[in-house]
């Protein structure tokens, strides 16, 4: 018994320092990356609107035209972006540069609408989804606790019964 | 040729009906010949239609322009390969692909079951043939692939035209992951009509026992394994191929693909709580029936255009057929379980909340969390345009906030579930279980920080991950322990006959570490760099801690495409790397330009870089490059996850009774049996 104590404890430091090389070795890949993130406002603000090509449905910093007579970058989203760097040139904030774009090409040119009125619901619903959804399931839970409480009586303790039937029947 | 296609299609459709016709009788009437009859209409479907898949490939390798369907996708210099791939390049062909994969799943459930469950059977064969006529009648009568082309001549008859050549196929799909993806998706999504009729099925004939459903997870399982592939193939496509440096944009038609995915899950899940304890059954078979819903959905959002998507070149108006079907099958769901809701009553009891069955009832809330929010994002612009007028865009932005934090849930769910026992699970059960795991992530979690990690959700994805991996690790431990102490072999081997005697506990430890292994690949993607810039010949880029050299530019030409292609050296440190061919295809029949990017990749990192043409404003070739940390582990996860599946589908070994040879020596005179002697259950 000792023995198997032994090699477990040998095992589980092992399966350990294999867990703590990997993670080491990930947080070494992943974090110069961390420092080094080159992506110019720019093209993050470009990830914001859509390109207006009526076509690719991709983001004006993303667009590669898959299927059209070009592949890559086409000449709407490079005049998006373009406009885009010019208004960052002249100091123009983040949401003023958004805002121009809606004025020009309507509320479509934005990549998720801004949570106002009607497009508010597109936030909410997956939030009330799992509040209402966590609150069947405690529902349902604690229904069925009642029943098990009832269909057993005093005398037989939860414990006992679970030992008994784990040690019945075989656990998936 | 065509003809003999036509003609087959038409009897496919005479045999669907024969098929329901007959099986109502049989079930009726339970006369035996009736019911074997009908089951050989629903083979003979299967023969037919793949009589008329044959005939479509025999007219594309024959270069028959007279056909629209060949003339539209096909060309004379289009390589072999790729005129296989072209049957499911337009929309006549693909619901002839979707039919044909139909009538082979219906094929081997009727052939298989052909002598087992006599009550049950005639039900799958009539549920089946059902959906077989749905899509055999869009194959007859509104998108058949076998139309000529031609014009109306003297006295309105009609003058066959053919064309010299064809327009081609589109230059997305020709890319040889293409000729798979496809059939994998398709595979998925057909697959889940088989599960729909076993669940169906019993229903409708309140068909006693458990055993529909153990029959159901099975083929459940087959289908989950094919839409895996396929939406991991998709993903590895829309990477290699389009160019954009991402694998998953939540486009309407990925996700389209994903619902159904994340609803089996949930169901092979929670139908172990029906198998151990017969709860859930009411829950369980309205899984079975959704899933089966979202694959019609998902095919009408990819058919009907009521949703902007890439997937641009199988638009029509076919989509309504669709709806009306999706709204037939909720309506004869709906029916059935009204009419035999008793036949699904259970008494689900409960003995403690900290329990297995706890933990999958909240698994099954954040798979459906995580369904509902692809699904609300995707119909989104459709329900605004209803009620605002105005048409929106729902982007990545939305899905990534939103599923983020339901995924990173999931996960933690995947370490906890199987650490805690049926029924009840004590609180020194917890300590033990959890200690280790939990160690190990939070250190894991340290050294992330110290080395400079900083992003949330990637550093809870790594604590996570390192956790569930112990918690599988240790798993496999504990029972390899045992096998190892009783029967003296090492602990690998025991690892391995741990797993065969229980194949589907642990096939589904397997499929949850290639889980963790594409959840490290997805946090990669937040530490991406990416640079874009001219680049003639001699010019650098600097790209995280590599230089990349532009090195030349030259033009290729064969009958099918003109290239131009860039030629870039990787070095790092100073030293020479890589050199990567990124090109851009000019295609000559179908005049489209497509992308071709060079990809080095190791475990740990890809180069990804895209020659985006000549700059119009400088007339120079312009290079965009991307450094893209972990993205094999979501390729490498992928497999993980198929290959557990397999192990899963596999029949556990038979129990064995596991005598040391210690004990055995004991029992050479005859006495009680020991405590070292066990049984170890191999159960499926």
């Amino acid at each position: 018994m000792a023995r198997i104590d032994a090699i477990k404890r040998g095992l589980m430091r092992r399966i350990l320092l294999t867990a703590l090389t990997l993670a080491y070795a990930l947080a070494y890949s992943l974090a110069p990356a961390a420092f080094a993130q080159q992506s110019t406002r720019v093209t993050e603000i470009g990830k914001r609107v859509n390109c207006m090509c009526a076509g690719c449905g991709d983001s004006a910093a993303l667009c590669n035209h898959p299927g059209a007579s070009f592949s890559g970058p086409c000449d709407v989203a490079k005049s998006e972006l373009k406009k885009i760097s010019e208004r960052v040139a002249r100091g123009d904030s983040d949401d003023l540069i958004i805002q121009s774009f809606i004025q020009e090409y309507g509320t479509e040119v934005v990549i998720v609408p801004e949570a106002k009125g009607f497009n508010r619901w597109i936030w909410l619903m997956p939030i009330v989804f799992v509040i209402v959804g966590f609150f069947i399931v405690r529902a349902v839970l604690q229904s069925w606790r009642r029943r098990a409480v009832l269909a057993h009586p005093a005398g037989v303790s939860a414990d006992l019964l679970a030992r008994a039937r784990h040690e019945i029947g075989p656990d998936e | 040729m065509d003809i003999f296609g036509s003609f087959s299609l038409l009897l496919a459709l005479i045999a669907a009906v024969y098929a329901i016709v007959a099986g109502i009788i049989a079930i009726r009437t339970r006369n035996p010949l009736l019911t074997k009859s009908a089951r050989h209409a629903g083979i003979a479907i299967f023969l037919l239609v793949t009589l008329a898949v044959a005939c479509v490939e025999y007219l594309f390798f024959t270069n028959n322009f007279s056909m629209a369907y060949v003339a539209e996708h096909s060309n004379r210099d289009l390589p072999a390969f790729y005129k296989f791939a072209a049957l499911w390049a337009g929309q006549e062909g693909s619901l002839l692909f979707w039919s044909w994969l139909l009538s082979i799943y219906a094929f081997f459930a009727l052939f298989l079951n052909r002598h087992k469950h006599p009550e049950l059977m005639p039900y799958v064969g009539v549920v089946l043939a059902c959906i077989q006529l749905f899509f055999l009648t869009l194959n007859n009568f509104v998108a058949n692939p076998f139309q000529v082309l031609g014009h109306a001549g003297a006295g309105g008859a009609l003058t066959v035209v053919s064309q010299a050549d064809g327009h081609g196929l589109t230059p997305l799909l020709q890319y040889s992951e293409m000729v798979i993806h496809p059939p994998m998706l398709y595979l998925g999504y057909t697959g889940f009509s088989v599960p729909f009729a076993f669940a169906m099925a019993a229903l409708l004939g309140r068909y006693p026992g458990e055993k529909w459903i153990h029959i159901t997870r099975r083929w459940t399982m087959v289908a989950w394994g094919f839409q895996t592939i396929g939406v991991l193939l998709g993903a590895h496509w829309a990477y290699a191929v389009l160019g954009w440096g991402g694998y998953w944009a939540w486009d309407p038609v990925e996700n389209a693909s994903l619902l159904p995915w994340i609803t089996a899950t949930a169901f092979l899940h929670s139908v172990m709580m029906q198998e151990k304890r017969g709860m859930m059954k009411v829950w369980n078979i309205w899984l079975v029936f959704i899933t089966f819903m979202l694959c019609i959905l998902g095919t009408t959002l990819t058919r009907s255009g009521a949703v902007s998507s890439i997937h641009a070149f199988a638009q029509s108006s076919i989509g309504t057929w669709f709806v009306s079907f999706l709204a037939l099958i909720f309506v004869v769901c709906a029916l059935a379980y009204w009419k035999n809701k008793d036949y699904l009553r259970s008494d689900n009891q409960l003995d403690s909340l900290v329990s297995r069955e706890s933990s999958f009832l909240f698994n099954n809330l954040v798979l459906l969390a995580a369904c509902f929010a692809v699904l609300w994002g995707t119909l989104f612009p459709v329900f605004s345009e209803w009620v605002q007028g105005t048409k929106i865009s729902v982007g990545p932005p939305f899905f990534n906030r939103v599923n983020v934090p339901i995924a990173l849930f999931l996960l933690f769910l995947t370490g906890v579930g199987p650490l805690l026992a049926w029924r009840k699970t004590s609180l020194d059960g917890l300590k033990r279980n959890f200690a280790w795991p939990l160690a190990g992530g939070i250190l894991a979690g340290v050294i992330a920080v110290v080395f400079g990690m900083r992003q949330i959700y990637p550093l809870i994805c790594l604590i996570l991950s390192v956790f569930v991996t112990l918690t599988i690790a240790a798993e496999f431990w504990r029972g390899a322990r045992v096998i190892s102490a009783r029967s003296n072999v090492n602990v690998i081997s025991a690892m391995g006959q741990l797993t065969m005697r229980n194949t589907r506990r642990y096939g589904g430890y397997v499929v949850h570490f290639g889980m963790v292994l594409i959840f490290i690949g997805i946090a990669g993607s937040a530490f991406k760099l990416d640079v874009q810039q001219d680049m003639p010949p001699g010019a650098h880029m600097k790209l995280g801690a590599y230089d990349i050299v532009s090195q030349n530019f030259d033009q290729v030409q064969t009958p099918n495409y003109q290239s131009e292609r860039a030629t870039l050296e990787v070095f790092r440190n100073g030293k020479s790397q890589m050199i990567l061919y990124p090109e851009r295809r000019f295609f000559l029949a179908s005049q489209i330009t497509q992308t071709l990017v060079g990809i080095q990749s190791t475990p740990l990192r890809d180069i990804y870089v895209v020659y985006d043409g000549r700059n119009p404003e400088t007339n120079r070739p312009e290079v965009h490059a991307y450094l893209n940390p972990l993205v094999k582990c979501i390729w490498f996860g992928g497999l993980v996850v198929v290959l557990g599946t397999i192990l899963a589908l596999l029949p556990s070994r038979q129990p064995v009774l596991v005598i040391s040879q210690a004990t055995e020596r004991a029992l050479a005179p005859a006495g009680p049996l020991p405590q070292s002697i066990g049984v170890v259950h191999g159960q499926d």
